[in-house]
């Protein structure tokens, strides 16, 4: 599996790259909580999946 | 005199901040926390060459920010368990001091990112940092 993670002004996004829907986004959140966070919003579209974390400043997003 | 204003950091790890302050080239203070037993035993210094009653763990001195600029600080907040900055209110104003903070935030998302990618076995493919300063680092997992 493939993140690619994204560090902008203090805040990380995660995305990962090449799983197909919801279990993107676990895997995008499992590695947001091993840098700490915690979730702040979710996001679910038909295609899209994003997950806002609060941690080390991180946003997931699974798409 | 301007007062010190607190400004929230997720860093929550003295060697990730250690690195980030490294990283950034500015010459900083860190408190000798084994002989004084606290993590924040380092006094602030305002412009005026004025000590202030804020202790923190790391600081960087008005002398490495500019002629006008007071001292930053970041500090241990036992409650929260991560750290925070202390930066005159003046200040926040200057453009080199914002940038510091940010650019350490930003440094210590970076290592707190390859710690844990190093921690948990990953492998880092590859890493950019784009015109506008955004770090992008390709990981792989097996």
């Amino acid at each position: 599996m493939q993140y690619l993670i994204t560090i902008k002004n203090g805040r990380v996004t995660i995305t990962v790259q090449n799983v197909a829907g919801a279990g993107c986004a676990g895997k995008s959140l499992e590695f947001a909580q091993l840098l700490g966070g915690k979730v702040e919003t979710t996001e679910h579209t038909e295609d899209y999946y994003a997950q806002v974390v609060a941690t080390t400043q991180a946003t997931v997003k699974g798409q | 005199m301007s007062e010190y204003t607190t400004v929230q950091t997720e860093i929550t790890d003295a060697d990730i901040l250690r690195l980030a302050l490294q990283d950034i080239g500015l010459a900083f203070e860190e408190a000798n926390v084994e002989a004084c037993g606290d993590r924040n035993s380092l006094s602030l210094v305002g412009y005026l060459g004025d000590t202030r009653p804020q202790q923190v763990q790391f600081a960087i001195r008005r002398r490495n920010l500019g002629r006008l600029s007071n001292d930053i600080g970041w500090a241990w907040d036992e409650t929260a368990q991560r750290y925070f900055a202390y930066v005159s209110d003046y200040d926040t104003h200057l453009p080199n001091v914002k940038q510091v903070v940010e650019q350490v935030a930003q440094r210590a998302a970076y290592h707190q990112v390859i710690k844990t990618v190093s921690e948990y076995g990953m492998m880092v493919e590859s890493e950019t940092v784009t015109p506008s300063g955004e770090i992008q680092v390709v990981v792989r997992t097996f």
